[in-house]
């Protein structure tokens, strides 16, 4: 069958979306990893392969939910690395955000990178369950399940004080 | 109590970038892109497309702005020619995305549009006496349940139904019709449909209907098929009619059937002279045929290369179509009362989602259009319209007015989209300030009255109309149900807000001045009444949260809810986290009794394998009917009659080849709990698939359920990031086996036995990690390539 190219946005500069998605990106990939070192690489990774797969995109949703599963990818890969895990102890510190440590953020920290991960893009990112189920390339039920599991675990560990989890 | 997501967000706002990165990763950035390659393969083009697709449907938001003129057209009525210079305008210009997207996603739409089906509600003024009377939807005739619906005298449809002597039962492509007499349940007949996607259906006397989408040529059409089934045991095929499109929802009234569809311009092929290249068709008895010019309406700003096809057809005039009216430009919501059908749907203006709304005849049967008008939001869903008294009331969220407003310049870090510039991208997304908004229209469409801004930064998650008042519910931060006085068109007003915890997915009419909530608060699934009698002073006076019930299909699918007042019965399906941990699958029943909630019974859907559950009743029996067994239960003495289980359910295995050339890059990830591990070996992932698959050779051991105790999720995708999602599986409660192949289906498989999954997918580990430190993908572990050994060795 043959089908015309589709219309895309227009590229834009590679370094346009660098300054306009470097924190989205930073963000989760801390999110996921809990260390800014990690974070500041992921971020370097994820926007190298932004360059060399230059993807087309139709929407600029398109494109922030293309960097943000890029991100969960490369931190995958990163998470499961030689390097990280002689480097890393299992047990999950508790990072902080910009070295000072919040009750939330540590709470969030504490979490299994998964729980993490929905935690992040519902909170903070503000995606539905749909969305990040889209993102995350899994079944809106996992997504639920995983928010579900999460808010329990951040129930327990911040004794109810906070009414939105 | 502190709010969560704002200090999560201010933990998160520390987190940046500095210069010092910036110049780090922009470095890097450019040595990558010294040698660039050029990326133009149609696959991942393709996929970048379903992707966006997938999640502007998601949203619910199709960012499109038109900027081209368009023929003058005619409400009713236009001609081929001036559709034709219409799709040939939309496509040749670089408009239209939308138009682009269809061709590769039609099948994520059918998917999508086939859980969007629902209808409209309640009072209908205009028709005369019976429907006059104020009844609630709820209020079923004779003493059995109706499929819950929304606007009384006009049925929706549904794969079960029951007339009062039997029960009706589409599923793996039959129809089966079965009598029942208080717990006994006899089968009358079998009948082998043609589509195995036959979805809704209808019974009147010895009448029924069944809606479904086929496909015919590589295109998706809408069969409609009626039955005699004067002999239970022997329906009878009376006449067959198709439309082009997918299917998109139904209803019943007055002795006709109103189809809706929605069709896609195919992208190839479109030649001037040949309407039926690019108009809908028709087929009645035998004979295809397009839409005719006078049934064609071009919207105004089409936002879309498509149609959306209405058509009635007369019960007793089966062989031909009685109106039909194809509107050229899009839709996707539909309400429906006894005299007029309305057709919304949501478009981007360039600055703000918008709906648009059309109004047909149906009272009359014409399909005539009546009226065209828009409101600025999205809608929720078909209660969010409703009208009465000759006016259409519509509910929807908006985008904060100001939000976009006044952004005109390109500078440093901002974000350009399409031709609007944003500060920060998030303002274009859905999860951006919102607000609800209530819509008064005439019988023009014309805004009488309305009320705007209100609760800012929520979103509407329920409406329902009762007559002169309109209820909804909001949610995000404060969760108000809000009353609204509806009987001055010019002037609505607010009545009162009632503030509680959580929020209701769906309100009912319970009675006498009494509304049912079904929704979710503190995580679990909730029952709330709320007691009515002063719209101005609406309280909640009981409720019920159901303990670790984090899910319910009730929550999105009205028809899964049994609310029903005379009966004073509610029921829905659970999935529940029980104390154990362990997850539990029930249906359960309710009733309402002195101002509270009063379990009746806990059905056990436990390893049923039931996807979706209705529950009917029928004089002092209840009847749960799945899509794989009915089981009666006496609501006299809550005992249970003889399930009667439906044969033919093989979970459906397609051996799994990845053979698309442009899907050798490819790449897997296993997680088991937290730990991951990656595969790029291509031998190695089609063995992983095989071995999936082979699974369910095990799958016969009975054994106790050791729950919750692994994770695993395999997904392969394209190793440069844009994944391709062909293959998954994750092992939670269940081992759930899910599997997209490539033409798009969907496969599930459950097992239940977790301790011998567990002892499989170790196997699996142990041989990924094998295979990976040796590279030798002909070497893995050869009992893994025969799992029937690995359950004998085992003593699964």
């Amino acid at each position: 069958m043959s089908v015309p190219a589709p219309a895309t946005l227009p590229a834009g500069s590679a370094e346009e979306a660098y300054r306009a998605y470097r924190d989205t990106v930073l963000r989760l990939a801390y999110a996921r990893t809990g260390s800014k070192e990690a974070a500041e690489d992921l971020l370097q990774e994820v926007f190298v392969r932004y360059i060399k797969a230059s993807p087309a995109f139709l929407c600029e949703e398109h494109r922030k939910a293309w960097l943000l599963r890029v991100t969960v990818n490369c931190s995958n890969s990163f998470l499961s690395s030689a390097w990280h895990r002689r480097c890393v102890p299992l047990s999950e510190e508790i990072p902080s955000m910009s070295g000072e440590t919040s009750d939330v953020a540590a709470a969030v920290a504490a979490l299994p990178v998964k729980y993490r991960t929905v935690i992040h893009l519902f909170y903070y990112e503000g995606y539905s369950v749909e969305e990040i189920a889209s993102i995350l390339h899994t079944r809106t039920g996992t997504v639920k399940s995983h928010l579900y599991r999460a808010r329990q675990m951040l129930k327990g560990q911040l004794r109810g004080e906070y009414s939105d989890v | 109590m502190s709010d969560f997501k704002e200090s999560y967000r201010q933990a998160n706002q520390a987190l940046q970038g500095d210069a010092a990165l910036d110049e780090r990763v922009l470095s890097a950035m450019n040595e990558a892109a010294a040698p660039a390659r050029k990326h133009t393969r149609m696959l991942r083009r393709t996929l970048a497309i379903a992707a966006c697709l997938a999640l502007l449907v998601a949203t619910g938001v199709l960012f499109y702005t038109p900027n081209r003129s368009l023929p003058t057209r005619s409400v009713n009525g236009t001609t081929y020619a001036d559709v034709y210079s219409v799709i040939r305008q939309m496509r040749t210009e670089s408009g239209s995305l939308f138009s682009r997207f269809v061709l590769v996603t039609e099948r994520l739409r059918e998917r999508e549009f086939a859980t969007d089906t629902a209808l409209p509600d309640q009072l209908d003024y205009r028709i005369g006496e019976d429907a006059a009377k104020n009844q609630t939807a709820a209020e079923p005739s004779g003493d059995h349940s109706e499929t819950t619906h929304q606007v009384e005298g006009v049925d929706e449809g549904d794969f079960v139904k029951t007339d009062g002597r039997y029960i009706y039962s589409i599923g793996n492509g039959q129809l089966r019709i079965l009598a029942i007499d208080g717990g006994k349940i006899e089968l009358q007949s079998t009948t082998t449909l043609d589509d195995t996607w036959a979805s809704e259906m209808y019974v009147t006397g010895d009448t029924l209907v069944l809606v479904a989408a086929f496909r015919e040529n590589n295109r998706i059409k809408t069969r409609i098929v009626l039955y005699d089934v004067a002999d239970r045991t022997a329906p009878q095929k009376r006449s067959e009619l198709t439309q082009s499109g997918y299917f998109m929802t139904s209803r019943l009234a007055d002795g006709r059937l109103v189809t809706v569809s929605y069709y896609d311009v195919p992208w190839d092929g479109v030649v001037e002279t040949s309407p039926e290249t690019y108009v809908p068709l028709l087929t009645a008895e035998g004979k295809e045929s397009p839409v005719k010019e006078d049934n064609i309406t071009l919207a105004g700003d089409p936002n879309g290369v498509s149609y959306v096809v209405t058509t009635v057809v007369r019960l007793d005039q089966p062989d031909e179509f009685g109106a039909v009216r194809a509107v050229f430009g899009c839709g996707n919501t539909v309400y429906m009362n006894r005299q007029n059908l309305y057709l919304g749907w949501t478009c981007w203006d360039g600055r703000q989602e918008k709906t648009r709304l059309f109004r047909l005849a149906v009272g009359d049967g014409s399909l005539d259009v009546k009226a065209e008008g828009s409101v600025p939001g999205w809608l929720l869903n078909q209660f969010s319209m409703d009208e009465y008294d000759g006016h259409l009331r519509v509910v929807t969220t908006t985008r904060g007015t100001t939000k976009n407003e006044g952004i005109s310049t390109l500078a440093d870090g901002k974000v350009v989209y399409e031709n609007v510039v944003v500060d920060d991208v998030r303002e274009i997304m859905p999860a951006s300030e919102t607000a609800a908004a209530l819509y008064v229209l005439d019988e023009d469409l014309a805004v009488t009255g309305k009320i705007e801004d209100l609760a800012p930064g929520e979103r509407v998650y329920s409406v329902r109309f009762d007559g002169q008042v309109g209820y909804f519910v909001t949610f995000r931060e404060t969760d108000p149900l809000f009353s609204a006085d509806l009987s001055d068109p010019a002037n609505p007003r607010i009545l009162g807000e009632l503030k509680i915890p959580g929020f209701s997915n769906y309100l009912y009419p319970y009675g006498e001045g009494l509304l049912l909530g079904f929704g979710f608060e503190d995580g679990n699934v909730k029952l709330s009444m709320f007691d009515i009698s002063d719209p101005a002073n609406v309280t909640e006076i009981a409720k019920e949260q159901i303990e670790g019930a984090w899910w319910s299909a009730a929550q999105y699918n009205h028809k899964a809810m049994l609310a029903d007042p005379v009966k004073n019965l509610i029921g829905f399906e659970s999935h529940r986290i029980g104390k154990s941990g362990t997850e539990e699958f029930a249906y359960l029943l309710y009733c309402f009794e002195n101002g509270r909630f009063v379990p009746v019974k806990e059905i056990s859907l436990q390893d049923t394998y039931v996807n979706d559950a209705r529950g009917l009743y029928v004089g002092d029996w209840f009847y749960l009917a799945a899509d794989r067994l009915i089981l009666p239960l006496s609501l006299r003495d809550l005992s249970f009659g003889e399930p009667y289980r439906f044969e033919g359910y093989d979970d459906p295995f397609v051996p799994f080849t990845p053979t698309d050339p442009d899907m050798t890059e490819l790449g897997m990830d296993i997680w088991v709990e937290d730990e991951y591990i990656p595969v790029t070996d291509i031998e190695l992932i089609r063995k992983v698939v095989e071995v999936a698959y082979d699974m369910k050779a095990l799958d016969t051991a009975e054994q106790t359920p050791v729950l919750g105790k692994l994770e695993l999720v395999a997904r392969i995708f394209s190793t440069d990031g844009s994944d391709s999602n062909v293959v998954k599986f994750a092992v939670t409660d269940y081992v759930w086996l899910t599997m997209s192949l490539p033409d798009g289906t969907e496969l599930y498989y459950r097992l239940d036995q977790t301790e011998r999954a567990t002892k499989i997918l170790g196997l699996l580990k142990e041989m990924i990690a094998g295979n990976n430190n040796r590279k030798d993908p002909a070497d893995g572990p050869t009992e893994m390539t025969d799992p029937p050994a690995v359950a004998e060795n085992d003593g699964f």
